[in-house]
C-alpha cells in the first residue's frame, strides 16, 4: 500500500518541482498558497517586533533628546545636500530633453516598510517583507536599503511579500560605471558580499574601486541607485574576457528597514510600441 | 478519541516544527540549522500507528517549501522518501540500540541533504556551502540526546486523559 503512496507522491513532486522552476503561472498560484503558512511567520516575528517596541516605548528621556539632536543636525547635513542635488537634477532634466532621450524619470514614491525576522532556507537569498498587497506592492518592485539597492520583489501575498536579494543565484541587475559611463549586467553568485558581472570584454574599462549604480534599462530599477563597487579584475587572456568581482553596497545583514520604490517610466508612444514588441517576441521566444 | 489526541499533538508538533525551522540565526549559523520537521516526523513513525503518516509527512513537507520559499516540492520529496524508509523498517528500530539510532538518524539525515542538493542542483539554483552538510551531524547529535528523554506516547495521552478526568 505504502509503495502506490510513494510512488505517487514521487511523481507528483518531481511534477510541483519541474512547474515551479519553469512555469510563471504555477508560481502566481503559489503566492496563494503561501498565505495559509503566513500566520507561522507572523508568530515567529512576534516576539523580536514586541522587544523592539518595548526598546521604543522604554527609552529614557536624556537618550531621546541626545537622539533627537544628532538627527537634527543630521537632518541638516541632507537638506544642504539634497539642495545641491535638486539644481543638478534640474540641469538633467534639460540635458535629457535637448538630447530628446527615449526615457525620463518620473518623481518617484518611495515607503519604508520593515523586515520580518525569520530565515528562509540558506539556499535561496530571500526575505519577508511586512508588507502586500495591501499596500500596494507589486512583483519586480525594486527594494532599497539606505546604502544601495538590496533586489526586488518576486511574491506578493495579501500582508507579506517576499524579496529575492542581489546575491541571489538567479538575481540580474543592469548596471553602469559611473566613472565612464560603460555598461553592464551585475548578476549574483549565492553567496553574501559578492556578485560578477557578465561577459565583460578584454578591453572594458572597469577599475576597482569603481562605483557602479542603476543604468535604468530593462525599466524594473530607477535609473542612478548605487548598487555596488569593484573589488577585484582578472583578465582572461584565453577567452578575451575579464572577470569583474563586485561587493554590493546594501547591507542586508544589518537592516531591519527597507525601501520601496514605485517608479514610473515616461515613454514615447513610438518607445512604447517598440518595447511592447520586444516583449511579445520574448515571450514567444519562451514559449517556443 | 486516543487517535484524535495524536492527530492534535502531531500538527502541534510540526507547527513547532515549522517554528524552529524559519527562527532567526545568526548569518554564520544558518547552514547549520538542524532538520526538525525531519526529526518529528520520525519520532512519530516511531510512537504512533502507521496509518497516513506517509500522507503528513508529504503535506508537512509541502508546507515547509511554502514556508521558506524553497522549490515547491523540494522538502517534500526528501521527506516523504525517508518517512517510507522509517515505515520499513520500522519492525526492527526497537531492536536497535542507542548508538544505533543515532547512526540510523545521522544516514537518514544525510540522505535527506543530499536529495535537497539533488534538487538545487538539478533544478540550476543557488550555491550550497559544505557546512550544509554538517547539519545532518547536528540533527543525529540532537536525536541521540533528545530522543531517549521523550515520554512514549502512551504516557502522554495517559496524561492527558488524567487532567482531563480532574
Amino acid at each position: 500500500m505504502h509503495v502506490v503512496q510513494i510512488i505517487l507522491m514521487v511523481v507528483l513532486c518531481m511534477g510541483f518541482l519541474y512547474l515551479d522552476a519553469n512555469s510563471p503561472w504555477f508560481h502566481r498560484y503559489r503566492q496563494y498558497l503561501a498565505v495559509v503558512v503566513s500566520p507561522v511567520q507572523f508568530v515567529v516575528a512576534a516576539p523580536g517586533r514586541i522587544i523592539a517596541a518595548l526598546n521604543q516605548s522604554l527609552r529614557s528621556n536624556h537618550q531621546l533628546i541626545a537622539e533627537n539632536e544628532m538627527l537634527k543636525a543630521r537632518q541638516l547635513l541632507l537638506d544642504s545636500r539634497l539642495q545641491k542635488m535638486m539644481s543638478v537634477e534640474q540641469q538633467n532634466k534639460q540635458l535629457r530633453a535637448m538630447l530628446s532621450s527615449a526615457s525620463q524619470l518620473k518623481h518617484s514614491h518611495v515607503q519604508i516598510a520593515s523586515l520580518l525576522a525569520v530565515d528562509l532556507n540558506p539556499t535561496e537569498h530571500q526575505w519577508v517583507l511586512n508588507a502586500g498587497r495591501s499596500d500596494h506592492l507589486y512583483v519586480g518592485q525594486p527594494v532599497l536599503d539606505a546604502h544601495g539597492v538590496l533586489g526586488h520583489i518576486i511574491d506578493v501575498s495579501p500582508n507579506l511579500s517576499r524579496v529575492l536579494l542581489l546575491s541571489d543565484q538567479r538575481a540580474r541587475i543592469p548596471v553602469q560605471n559611473t566613472r565612464n559611463g560603460l555598461r553592464a549586467i551585475a548578476a549574483g553568485v549565492g553567496e553574501n558580499h559578492q556578485m560578477q558581472l557578465l561577459n565583460v570584454q578584454a578591453d572594458a574599462d572597469f577599475k576597482p574601486g569603481d562605483l557602479l549604480v542603476t543604468s535604468g534599462l530593462g525599466l524594473r530599477y530607477p535609473l542612478g541607485y548605487p548598487v555596488a563597487y569593484v573589488r577585484s579584475v582578472i583578465a582572461h587572456d584565453a577567452s578575451h574576457t575579464k572577470q569583474v568581482i563586485v561587493t554590493p553596497l546594501a547591507h542586508p545583514a544589518s537592516s531591519t528597514q527597507v525601501l520601496l520604490v514605485w517608479h514610473q517610466v515616461l515613454l514615447n508612444p513610438k518607445d512604447k510600441q517598440l518595447l511592447k514588441q520586444d516583449r511579445s517576441s520574448v515571450w514567444e521566444k519562451g514559449a517556443a | 478519541m486516543k487517535n484524535f489526541y495524536i492527530r492534535s499533538y502531531q500538527w502541534i508538533s510540526i507547527l513547532v516544527a515549522y517554528m524552529l525551522s524559519i527562527i532567526s540565526l545568526p548569518e554564520s549559523l544558518a547552514w547549520y540549522r538542524p532538520q526538525i520537521l525531519l526529526l518529528v516526523m520520525v519520532f512519530w513513525v516511531m510512537k504512533s500507528n502507521t496509518s497516513g503518516l506517509l500522507w503528513i509527512a508529504w503535506f508537512s513537507g509541502l508546507g515547509l517549501d511554502l514556508l521558506t520559499g524553497s522549490l515547491f516540492g523540494q522538502h517534500a520529496l526528501a521527506l516523504s522518501l525517508l518517512i517510507y524508509i522509517c515505515l520499513k523498517l520500522r519492525p526492527y528500530l526497537h531492536l536497535y540500540r542507542r548508538w544505533q539510532h543515532g547512526l540510523l538518524m545521522l544516514l537518514l539525515s544525510l540522505f535527506y541533504v543530499a536529495i535537497q542538493v539533488w534538487v538545487l542542483g538539478h533544478f540550476q539554483r543557488n550555491f550550497v556551502a559544505v557546512s550544509f552538510w554538517f547539519s545532518s551531524l547536528l540533527t543525529a547529535f540532537i536525536w541521540f540526546v533528545v530522543y531517549p528523554c521523550l515520554p512514549t506516547i502512551r504516557q502522554a495521552t495517559d496524561h492527558c486523559q488524567l487532567l482531563l478526568d480532574i
